[in-house]
This record gives C-alpha cells, sequence and structure tokens, in this order.
C-alpha cells in the first residue's frame, strides 16, 4: 500500500470528488472546483476531461467538415452524434447530425440517415427543427440543421424529478437548480399548464407534418427540444418514414426507447398517425406524473407491458391532475388505435381545450369496460405468451414499482428508496415460495445494494441457497454480511440450521445454547421467517413456533410491513386455527386488497376456515393481469385445497407455460393429477419434477408414493431414500420408507425406519400405527405393546390411545407373559371417560377388559350397552353391530367356560 | 513478484469493512452508497482498475504487473474509467436505476 494518507482512504477520496463534482458548478470547465479541490486533482482532471473536451470526441473525426467546423458534442442518438458546429461560409451557428461511424459502412443506415435529412427538410413549421443542408465530406455523412438554444424535455424530466413537489404543483418554482445555475424557463410557470401547452405544440407539428405524409415514429422527450421561451421544436425523425419508402425502416428492429413505444408498433402490426398520438400521450403522462406509464427491466418487457397493462390514470398518482386531463392523457394512450384520438390534430384540440377551461372530447372509461377490453385483447396476450412471458415472473411488481413511483412525489426520496425496497422484498419473497428461488437472488442483492445490510434482505438472499439445500453457500452468505447477523440474533437460527446440515452439530448447539429469545419486532420476523423455512424442510413445529413470532412480530411492528404480513400468512395457512385465518384474512383485505401478491395468500389461509370467502377471492383470479409464477402458485395451490381441481390444473399449467423448467411447477401439477385420479400422469409429473429440480424433497417423495401405489415397491424405496438424503429429517418419508421396505421384503428395515420417523416426530400417527401394526403382523408382539405404551404415555388425554393400550393388555391374542388385566381395565375405563360419551371403540373395548379380569356381567352389561348405543345412521353402524353380537357371545362363551 | 490481489470476485458490496469515522461516514453517507452501486454498474474493467487504484490503491506500476499491461495504459484506463463512474453516479442520482440495469455495462457503450 503506497501513497495513502493515514485517515483518508481510496475510496473515500473517490466519494468526495464525485461529490464535489456533482455538487458544483462546472461550467467554467471545473476551473474554480480544481482550485478549491488542489489534492483531489488527480481524480477530478480526468472526470472533468468529458466536460472540457465534449464527450469523447471520436479520435477520427476532424475538427472540420466540408462548410462546417465543429464546436463540441451536445448529443448522441442512435444514428449519431450531434455537434454544435459553425458554417463557415454563412458565419451562422448550427446543429450538425453526423452518422456514427460504426454505421457509415452500411449502405442501408447511409439511406435511413439521408432519409431522415430529406423528411425533415421537406417540412416546415416553427416546432420542427429545420434542415439546413445535407451532405458527406471525407466518408462521413452528416446534415446541418437551425441550431436550437434550449434543453431536451428528458434533461428537463430529470430535473423535475430532482425538485420537491410543491415547487412542481406550485405556479412559480424559483430555486436555483444546481449545477445548472439559473432555472429552466420550463419551471417557472404552472407545472401542469406548461406540460400540456408543450405537448399541445408537439401535437400541432406533428399534424402538419402528418398532413404531408411523414410520421414522426419515434416519438419521446429526448426528441423534444425546449426553448427558453418555452416553446417546443421536434428533432430527430431518424425512423419517420416518408409515404414512399416502406420497406426500410419496415424490417429494422425498433431503434428507439421502447416505453414511448404504440402498441401496434411493438407487435409489428400497421404504424399510422394514431401511433405518434400515442407516443406523444405516453410523454405527457411522464410529464404530469414523472413516470412512465409502462416500465420494466428490459426491452421486451416493457414491450409487452405497453401491449398489456392498464396503467393507472394520471389523477390517481397525482391529486391535482385536473380530472379531464386524466381522461385525455387515457384516451391518447389507448392500447386499440380507434379509441384513441384520430390524429395528432384532435388531440391537440382537446388540449387546448383543457388550458382554455372549454370540456374536452375524452371521457372516463369506466372499470367495466376496462375489463371488456381486456378481455379482447387476450388474443393478443396469448400469441405473445411463448416468446415474451416467460421473463415476467421476475417483472412482476411493475403496478408495484408505478405505485412506488407515485409516492414518489408525495413523499419525496426516501418514501420511494423504502418503498422501492419492500416492493423488491415482496417479489424476493414471493418468487421464493413461487418455486424459483434461483431468480430471487438478485433481487436480494438488488435490495442490498439500496440497503446494505438490509436483515430481511440478507435472510431472503440466504433462504435463496437453503431452499435449494446449498449449506455451505449459505454459511458463506451469513459469514460475507457479518454485521447485520451480529446485530440481529435471529439469524443464529438460521446459522445453526446451517452448521448442523454441515454435519457441525456441535457448534450448532453451543450457538443455539446462549442465544437470546427474539425480542424486537425485526428479530422476531426473521425468527419468523426462518422457522416458516423449517416448515417446508418438515421440521415438527416449526409452522407453530413461526405463528407465535410472526404474530407478535405484527404487534410489536410500528408500521404493517408486506413481508410480515406475508410471512405470518404461509405460518397461519399451515398453523393457524380458524380464529386466526379470519384474522389474518381480513388484515390483508384490509390493507391490500389490490396488491395480488398478498390477497393471493387469502384463499389458501382461508380454504378450511370459510370456504366460501376463498372462493370469492379466487373469483378474482381470471381477470388477474399481472400473473407472475408466484402468485399463480399460491392461486393454484388454493384451488386444489378447496377441491376445484380443473382449476388447479388449468392455472398450474399456466405457471408451467411461464416457466416450462420449474421442478416445483410439475410437482404442484403432479400433486393435482394424483388428487384427480390421474395417478400415472401424475407420477410422471413428478418425474419430470426430479429431473429439472433433483433437490426438490416433496417431488422426491411423492414420486416414491406413486410408485408406492402402483406396487413398485423396490422403486419406491430409491425415491424415498432420494429425499432422505436431502432432508434427512422428513418423517413423512421415512414413514413410507418404511412400509416401502417391509412390502419389499425387508421387515426389520422397515422397522428402522418407522422408528426414525418416530424419533424426529414423536406422535406421527402414520409411522406409530404403521410400526405396532407391522409388528403385530409379524407376530412380535413386543413392539406393538411397547410402541402402544409409547403412545398412551405421550397422549395422555387422548382417549383412543388409552383404549389402544388396553385393548392390547386384555387380548386374548397375545403371548400371556405380555397380558396385564387389571391395568387394561383402568385404561379402559379412562378411555370411556376421556371419549366424554362419544360411541367409538372404548365401550367395546371396556367390555374386553372386564371380561379378562372375570367380571362377566359387566362385560356383558357394557357390550349390550354399547350395542344399543350404536348410531343407527352410521354407515358402519351394521358392521359394528356384528362385532359387538360375536363379542357378547364370545363373552358369555367365556363366562360360561369360565364358571364351569 | 506476482503478488495476490483479491478482488472481490462479483461483488463489491462488502467494502463497508473499510473504516470511517463518524462525521465522514454521515456527510459521505448518501455518495458513499451511489459509489458503491455505480461500481457494481460499470462496465467490470472500469471496475477492476478503479478498484485496484482507489480501493487496494495500488501504484500504477503493481496494477500494470497484475493486468499485464504498461503502467501508462493502467493509467489510461483509470483515466478513462473516472468520468463513465461520475456519469452513473450521476444517473443514480436522478433514479435512473432502472435504466442502467437494461445496458449491459455502464460505459461500455461510449467506447463501442
Amino acid at each position: 500500500m503506497s501513497g495513502k494518507a493515514p485517515e483518508e482512504g481510496g475510496l473515500e477520496r473517490l466519494e468526495r470528488a464525485v461529490r464535489a463534482l456533482l455538487e458544483n458548478d462546472v461550467s467554467d470547465g471545473g476551473a474554480e472546483l480544481l482550485r478549491r479541490h488542489e489534492d483531489l486533482r488527480d481524480l477530478l482532471e480526468p472526470m472533468l476531461a468529458p466536460e472540457r473536451e465534449g464527450a469523447e470526441a471520436p479520435e477520427a473525426l476532424p475538427r472540420r467538415l466540408g462548410d462546417f467546423e465543429l464546436v463540441r458534442e451536445l448529443g448522441r442518438g442512435g444514428m449519431g452524434v450531434v455537434y454544435e458546429a459553425r458554417q463557415l461560409s454563412l458565419g451562422r451557428r448550427v446543429a450538425l447530425k453526423v452518422l456514427g461511424a460504426h454505421l457509415t459502412l452500411s449502405a442501408a443506415s447511409i439511406a435511413r440517415f439521408k432519409r431522415e435529412a430529406l423528411t425533415a427538410a421537406k417540412l416546415r413549421h416553427p416546432s420542427i427543427v429545420r434542415v439546413l443542408v445535407v451532405g458527406e465530406e471525407a466518408g462521413h455523412h452528416f446534415f446541418a440543421m437551425e441550431l436550437v438554444e434550449g434543453a431536451p424535455l428528458d434533461r428537463l424530466l430529470d430535473q423535475a424529478r430532482e425538485r420537491p413537489a410543491a415547487e412542481r404543483s406550485g405556479a412559480v418554482g424559483g430555486a436555483a437548480l444546481a449545477p445548472m445555475g439559473e432555472p429552466h424557463p420550463f419551471f417557472a410557470r404552472g407545472f401542469t399548464a406548461v406540460a400540456v401547452d408543450l405537448v399541445a405544440q408537439v401535437a400541432e407539428a406533428l399534424a402538419q407534418a402528418h398532413a404531408q405524409g411523414v410520421l414522426h415514429r419515434d416519438l419521446k422527450p429526448s426528441n423534444i427540444l425546449v426553448r427558453r421561451d418555452g416553446t417546443a421544436v421536434l428533432t430527430d425523425f431518424g425512423l419517420a418514414r416518408a409515404g414512399e419508402l416502406p420497406s426500410l425502416t419496415r424490417t429494422g428492429a425498433l431503434g428507439g426507447t421502447p416505453h414511448y413505444t404504440a402498441p401496434e408498433q411493438a407487435a409489428g402490426a400497421t404504424v399510422d398517425e394514431r401511433s405518434d398520438v400515442f407516443s406523444l400521450g405516453v410523454t405527457l403522462y411522464e410529464l404530469l406524473t414523472l413516470q412512465r406509464p409502462f416500465d420494466g427491466e428490459s426491452a421486451a418487457a416493457i414491450l409487452q407491458r405497453i401491449q398489456t397493462l392498464d396503467p393507472p390514470e394520471p389523477q390517481k398518482l397525482e391529486a391535482f391532475i385536473p380530472t379531464d386531463l386524466s381522461a385525455v392523457v387515457m384516451k391518447a394512450i389507448e392500447k386499440e388505435p380507434e379509441r384513441r384520438y384520430a390524429g395528432t390534430a384532435a388531440f391537440a384540440e382537446d388540449l387546448r381545450a383543457f388550458l382554455a377551461y372549454r370540456p374536452v372530447s375524452a371521457r372516463r372509461v369506466s372499470g367495466l369496460a376496462r375489463a371488456r377490453r381486456w378481455a379482447r385483447r387476450e388474443p393478443l396476450k396469448a400469441a405473445l405468451l411463448g416468446g415474451l412471458l416467460v421473463i415476467s415472473g421476475g417483472l412482476a411488481g411493475l403496478s408495484g414499482y408505478l405505485v412506488a413511483k407515485g409516492k414518489e412525489i408525495a413523499a419525496g426520496k426516501e418514501q420511494l428508496r423504502q418503498e422501492e425496497i419492500d416492493r423488491l422484498l415482496d417479489e424476493g419473497f414471493a418468487e421464493l415460495q413461487g418455486g424459483t428461488p434461483e431468480w430471487t437472488v438478485a433481487v436480494f442483492e438488488d435490495v442490498l445494494r439500496r440497503a446494505p445490510g438490509h436483515p430481511e434482505a440478507v435472510a431472503g438472499l440466504v433462504q435463496s441457497f437453503t431452499r435449494r439445500r446449498k449449506w455451505d453457500d449459505a454459511l458463506a452468505l451469513l459469514d460475507r454480511h457479518a454485521a447485520t447477523v451480529a446485530r440481529h440474533p435471529g439469524f443464529r437460527l438460521l446459522r445453526a440450521e446451517c452448521l448442523r446440515r454441515l454435519d457441525r452439530g456441535a457448534e450448532a448447539e453451543r450457538l443455539e445454547r446462549d442465544m437470546p429469545a427474539p425480542g424486537t419486532a425485526i428479530d422476531l420476523h426473521l425468527a419468523g421467517l426462518w422457522e416458516n423455512e423449517l416448515g417446508l424442510l418438515r421440521v415438527p413445529g416449526a409452522y407453530e413456533r413461526a405463528l407465535g413470532h410472526l404474530s407478535l412480530a405484527i404487534r410489536l411492528s410500528p408500521a404493517p410491513q408486506r413481508t410480515l404480513y406475508a410471512a405470518w400468512a404461509i405460518a397461519v395457512s399451515h398453523a393457524g386455527d380458524a380464529a386466526a385465518r379470519r384474522e389474518c384474512a381480513d388484515t390483508i383485505e384490509r390493507l391490500w386488497p389490490d396488491r395480488p401478491y398478498l390477497w393471493a395468500f387469502i384463499p389458501e389461509v382461508l380454504h378450511a376456515a370459510d370456504p366460501e370467502r376463498a372462493r370469492s377471492w379466487l373469483a378474482k383470479e381470471p381477470s388477474l393481469q399481472v400473473r407472475p409464477t408466484a402468485i399463480l402458485r399460491r392461486l393454484g395451490t388454493a384451488y386444489a385445497t378447496l377441491g376445484e381441481n380443473e382449476a388447479a390444473l388449468r392455472v398450474f399449467r399456466e405457471w408451467l407455460g411461464q416457466a416450462p423448467h420449474s421442478g416445483d411447477a410439475w410437482y404442484n401439477l403432479g400433486v393435482v393429477l394424483h388428487d384427480m385420479g390421474r395417478g400415472p400422469e401424475g407420477r410422471d409429473a413428478f418425474r419430470k419434477a426430479v429431473e429439472l429440480s433433483p433437490d426438490l424433497v416433496e417431488a422426491h417423495y411423492n414420486l416414491g408414493n406413486s410408485l408406492h401405489g402402483e406396487g413398485k415397491h423396490a422403486e419406491a424405496v430409491a425415491s424415498y431414500r432420494e429425499a432422505l438424503r436431502l432432508e434427512p429429517r422428513f418423517a413423512d418419508a421415512w414413514t413410507n420408507l418404511g412400509l416401502a421396505l417391509h412390502h419389499s421384503g425387508d421387515h426389520s428395515a422397515g422397522m428402522e425406519a418407522l422408528r426414525k420417523a418416530l424419533e424426529i416426530v414423536p406422535a406421527h400417527p402414520n409411522a406409530h400405527w404403521n410400526l405396532q401394526f407391522l409388528a403385530y403382523r409379524a407376530k412380535d408382539y413386543a413392539a406393538t405393546k411397547a410402541e402402544r405404551e409409547r403412545w398412551a404415555r405421550l397422549h395422555p388425554g387422548d382417549s383412543e390411545a388409552q383404549r389402544e393400550l388396553a385393548e392390547v393388555l386384555v387380548s386374548t391374542s397375545i403371548p400371556e407373559s405380555l397380558r396385564e388385566p387389571e391395568r387394561g381395565l383402568e385404561l379402559a375405563l379412562r378411555a370411556v371417560r376421556l371419549a366424554r360419551g362419544r360411541i367409538d371403540g372404548g365401550l367395546r373395548t371396556l367390555a374386553m377388559a372386564q371380561s379378562a379380569v372375570g367380571d362377566h356381567e359387566s362385560a356383558i352389561a357394557t357390550a349390550e350397552l354399547a350395542y344399543r348405543l350404536v348410531p343407527p345412521d352410521d354407515p358402519g353402524a351394521e358392521a359394528m353391530k356384528a362385532k359387538l353380537r360375536k363379542d357378547l357371545e364370545w363373552i358369555r362363551e367365556t363366562a360360561r367356560s369360565k364358571s364351569r | 513478484m506476482q503478488r495476490e490481489v483479491s478482488l472481490p470476485s462479483g461483488s463489491v458490496l462488502d467494502l463497508d469493512r473499510a473504516a470511517t469515522t463518524p462525521s465522514q461516514a454521515a456527510a459521505a453517507g448518501e455518495y458513499r452508497s451511489l459509489i458503491r452501486l455505480a461500481l457494481e454498474l460499470v462496465a467490470p474493467e472500469d471496475r477492476e482498475i478503479l478498484l485496484l487504484r482507489q480501493w487496494q490503491e495500488l501504484p500504477y506500476e503493481e496494477i500494470a504487473r497484475e493486468l499485464s499491461i504498461s503502467p501508462k495504459a493502467a493509467h489510461m484506463r483509470f483515466v478513462r474509467a473516472l468520468p463513465r463512474l461520475v456519469e452513473t453516479v450521476r444517473r443514480l442520482r436522478v433514479g435512473r436505476l432502472p435504466e442502467l440495469l437494461r445496458e449491459p455495462a455502464a460505459g461500455r457503450g461510449a467506447e463501442g
């Protein structure tokens, strides 16, 4: 290490330099800045280089092109670079657009470039930039335009975004804009009126261009220059198509920014002047709300939104936008061209009417009409499904993003940042649930970039790895975020689990020994998140503990936090009682009725407590427009739990359409098929699932069950073993492995597996039942008795557990040495008392016990009572009566033989 | 003569281990996170040189050996990377992260 001041690191210097540069006026080329920050000269000079020289002027370009002397670079577009230049012969300043060097070689781009020049040269309008000269010099193609003293609208939008809302909505904004110096006059009048006037000017200019057969086709804020007197100038007819030259740009890929592209343009359909209306409408939308109606993280995603998403009305985002104006904007950005203004002239007319306080022609569209239109658009969406929807999973939070943007205006940047982080967390945790943990890593990392050390994001990130059982990676992550982990004891749970999985049990125990109980909202939240995760890993009692932690976290939490409530909903849907389920559903319904990520939990949460209400929420499913896989999973599962298998099948198939390689999707499909009695199809789906996601424990387990059901016990054993290799604490798999082993002839290994299940979950009913039953079948009565003893001890208040043990203690079919009639009688009496009047097997066992101790009279009375009490409408009544008749006979016979 | 340089492979987020005094931290807080994010977003070549120079604080001679280029080229690379970093920070400040994320890596286009 060298050249380092002791108190300041290199990164701190870098920070200081960037800050100095961005917060100060450098219009003097940075001379003043350098004077004040002499110590940062080595960093500031290179940083200032572009300001001084005009950004990276291509070296190959001469300083002079024919009659023109280049002064500085003004900007760059898709086709080339625009310079300020001096026309030597006339001594005037012009803007010179030079075709980019990389495009010069292509004849097509040269043709297109020339066409732009010629197209623009045909147009004469004060709001369309005038083309003065077209030329070529030493292989460089260029044309000269009038030099507009003003700023491109996109830059003004950026500045507007930086200004507080109060200044924007008010009539006068006077504050100086650093580092621009004096504010652009754009800000000096009422913002709304200026914006509308500006767009009206452009619309009028376009109307004239359209009349001459010229479409702009690439309208966007960066192509609209605003002069200091507030007039607009339209530039860059780069994609423009003169009527006679249709083929050249038709074939080309979309050249411009996709945000402003009309739906028909995106779909590759015919474009006309109404397409320009759309683009201009989007521009007005952005001007008024400072947000783009259609946004996304890739061009494809944006284009998809443009074709499918109904953006919120501007008024919803900015209360100060008048209803009429909101309607005008919405009419301009209608999906179907015939619903828009017939042309920019009509659009301009309505804008002028608004400015003059006259009624506008646009009317708001009702919700119903919107729904109808959505239904009509369906085919287009279907056509796109194959190509574009795959990405939608990752972008699903768009509507949330827009809402977040809306809040920026209301509450400033911190709020926006928070909202954006919350949105990302929503998305991340939903996706984690949605069965694609791989996709979530980037989301959580994005949160951590915005909010380093954010505990929920760290938790989510770690879970992205534990979900795929990558314990090493998870542990490494916890180490990487050591500071966060140290601050929140809740992480220790996670850490301990990772250690245990990596055969470092001793360390895990040490860690857990001195772990404080979670006490703060965030710790409880983390603990709950993690217990949920353990629940998914089938750790007994985990969901119950999660529910406890999360309910408490909610009570302690200062504000309703979506991820917390989502985690709560998961815990409730696994471990909640009816009251908790209702409370959970009510809360989500009250707080986030419009947020599919949240309300998608409701049907699942409610399925047992209130199936009717669960169904009424599911009724919203078909009209849901944004359909990320996480939501499809929730809703499909809810359909399935409500027994609506056809609907579940449909939803899961849609999920598969979006994510054909998702093991989770195949797995869920398999479960539904299995429930529908389509076993072999289910089995194949499970096979596909384990093929695609070999770490999907559930899929291995269910594949085992399918094979088991088909009598392929050896194959089933292999599947269960694979599930258990991945998840050694999966008690259900141990249980079924036990059965499969037994059926494939290995009784003792089967017993061993069942014991293992009971070791993990001592109260596992199936494991218990099978263990004692298989032991009985194998005539291992001691084992049967021991298991029933254990069970009765474990369930001292359970009538059936006591009865079971009593039965074996008095049964004549087990060896004398194991029988304990007196104790059996006592237990049988207890079982009957515990049954509180329910007539189950208790009375029958009591009769047998009474008989076993020689109290034949009581035994006969009990059996007769049991006979009379058999409910007549019970489907098993006749069988029960027959058994009791045989019992009575046997008791009487025994009594007779004993008395003899 | 080969020296081990432990450049974080994928991420530079862990730089918060670098010590700062509280007052510095408060003033530079916003820029710190912006620069960190910007470092994630610039082209890998830019990130590499910026980190070697400003985080590892290596002299150009050493960077040159590390990257098997001449010290002059190392300096040139650093000088070119700086304005691109500033531009990225500038765009981040005006909320254009989504746009930056769409681009393959900030700054690469300008060279193209």
